[in-house]
């Protein structure tokens, strides 16, 4: 049985895709993430079905106490696989969390800029997310969050380690900051693997978005600060920002290099994009997700002046498997999924 | 040091993996990492980790042992380390590169120590504290220093000798403070 909530859920665009924000030509989002756990509790690796339900009860209960009466609550014990999935896609939940059997939830804002997790790895994982490069503007938003919970929580927190969490990687401030940066500009001309190699070495975790390594789909990239312990939560910001201007710089630059010396080379490969999604009856994911980059990519040329950034931007949601089913009812294979993808893509770019 | 894998980037990541007592080692860079995120099988995140924490801890059990005692008896005095509080074991750790619940670090921590220093920028918290929560003397004072270190770093990284060394004045007299002001907490 799936849970209502769900479908309440895809109603609502989504907050941090569909909005506008800061450089969100190459920054698609802003993300940041508050591990914390409840003194006097086991971590959830270490729970029974018991504990873990206690700790969900304290957690409720807090959450309860201050909220706006529209957030949603979910129980993964109550969720089916097609819930569980759209969630996944949606960026507010992870398949760490939908491996337990009880006492595993979801609160979310209904613009799902603000969620919370309970009992994934840590007993709490704050998040909020923000259309653009706007991290400053994320933390202060989080950091409110966080004090308004903690008033009602005992966290566990030591005065040198600081947050106490479950895998010693978050220690200190349990925060991983992220912008989500679409790059198809230094992938077209082939600077990626140097920029990225050099952002590795200022000790960021760097990942795509879709696919593992090098074997990267629709040009998204996440770049994260690693450390968490040492350095306040403004100074990570701080660095994280630093990199991530950089790194919007370098894309600039890339991209006008590319319409200065190979501007038909570009307008092709952008063209054939659009013209495959736009008359296709099959479509795969990652032709989907390869095709949508260079449509994003047009749409910052003006090449597209009747397409919207942020359309876009929520199909790179709306192709996957889950959010597909759910528009277009359920199929039973990975080729009948392609044709809906296909027909969802020449419905939409009909406009 | 060339990753083994693709030959051509520079190595950061070493895999020891030992069976049998015989250790095989992997040298990898970053993208290669990647590529495999499930290298023989194993969660290399958890592995990763594990491995950083317990090989720190098995040449501290070989300094300790006089008589050459061999590697199986040190990996029995890693077994040993239990947390009280939840019954997480020191092989449990290892396995999982997690702790068990919050007082874990208690019984960890020397175990951990080291490792907190390759995987983070600092060993100590200079961060926000849970609301309500009002900084204590001794923690202000651990931020200052903290702070201090940082800044002093900088400085022999542009060869500003001088100021660096007023700076490490003024560490260890932070840390004189601290000295006092743990000490007088005991006193009373």
């Amino acid at each position: 049985m799936s849970d209502p909530l769900i479908d309440k859920l895809l109603e609502n665009s989504i907050g941090w895709l569909a909005d506008s924000g800061p450089d969100e030509d190459i920054a698609i989002s802003s993300r940041i993430r508050l591990a914390r756990n409840l003194n006097g509790c086991n971590f959830p690796i270490n729970c029974d079905d018991e504990q873990l339900e206690t700790v969900e009860t304290i957690v409720d209960s807090a959450m309860r106490g201050g909220l706006e009466p529209d957030w949603m609550n979910f129980k993964v014990d109550r969720l089916d696989d097609s819930d569980k999935m759209i969630l996944f896609e949606r960026r507010l939940a992870s398949k760490e969390l939908f491996s337990r059997k009880r006492g595993a939830g979801l609160w979310t804002s209904p613009d799902e800029r603000l969620s919370l997790m309970v009992n994934e790895e840590d007993h709490l994982r704050i998040q909020s997310v923000l259309p653009g490069f706007q991290l400053e503007k994320v933390y202060e938003t989080i950091d409110r969050f966080d004090d308004e919970l903690s008033a009602g929580l005992d966290y566990a927190f030591d005065s040198t380690l600081g947050y106490l969490t479950c895998c010693p990687s978050n220690l200190g401030t349990g925060m991983r900051a992220s912008v989500m940066l679409h790059l198809p500009g230094l992938v077209l001309s082939n600077q990626i693997g140097g920029v990225l190699q050099g952002v590795r070495k200022l000790n960021f975790a760097v990942r795509g978005i879709f696919g593992e390594g090098s074997d990267n789909r629709g040009n998204l990239f996440q770049v994260s600060n690693q450390s968490t312990l040492g350095e306040s939560e403004p100074e990570i910001i701080e660095r994280l920002s630093n990199i991530i201007g950089k790194l919007i710089d370098y894309e600039k630059r890339a991209r006008q290099r590319l319409l200065a010396k190979q501007s038909q080379m570009v307008f092709d490969r952008v063209g054939r994009a659009y013209g495959t999604l736009r008359y296709c009856y099959m479509l795969s994911s990652e032709e989907a997700l390869n095709s949508l980059s260079l449509i994003r990519f047009g749409v910052d040329m003006g090449m597209f002046s009747s397409m919207d950034i942020h359309m876009v931007n929520e199909l790179f949601v709306r192709i996957n498997p889950a959010h597909l089913q759910r528009a277009y009812g359920a199929v039973e294979d990975a080729q009948a999924r392609d044709v809906l993808r296909a027909r969802m893509m020449r419905e939409r770019l009909r406009g | 040091m060339l990753c083994e894998i693709c030959g051509k980037n520079e190595a950061t990541i070493h895999i020891e993996e030992i069976t049998d007592g015989k250790s095989k080692t992997l040298h990898l860079c970053g993208e290669c990492m990647a590529k495999n995120p499930s290298l023989g099988g194993v969660d290399i995140n958890a592995f990763n980790l594990g491995d950083i924490i317990c090989n720190w801890a098995g040449g501290v059990n070989k300094k300790h042992s006089d008589n050459g005692d061999n590697n199986s008896e040190s990996s029995d005095n890693k077994k040993t380390v239990i947390c009280d509080v939840c019954g997480w074991t020191a092989e449990k750790l290892h396995k999982t590169g997690r702790m068990g619940c919050p007082e874990c670090y208690r019984y960890f921590h020397d175990m951990l120590a080291p490792a907190l220093n390759t995987m983070h920028r600092g060993i100590t918290h200079t961060g926000k504290n849970p609301a309500g929560n009002a900084l204590s003397p001794e923690r202000e004072i651990l931020i200052q220093i903290s702070a201090l270190k940082n800044e002093q770093k900088k400085c022999i990284a542009a060869e500003d000798y001088e100021q660096a060394a007023v700076l490490r004045d003024k560490i260890s007299s932070l840390e004189e403070d601290l000295k006092r002001q743990n000490t007088g907490a005991e006193n009373e």
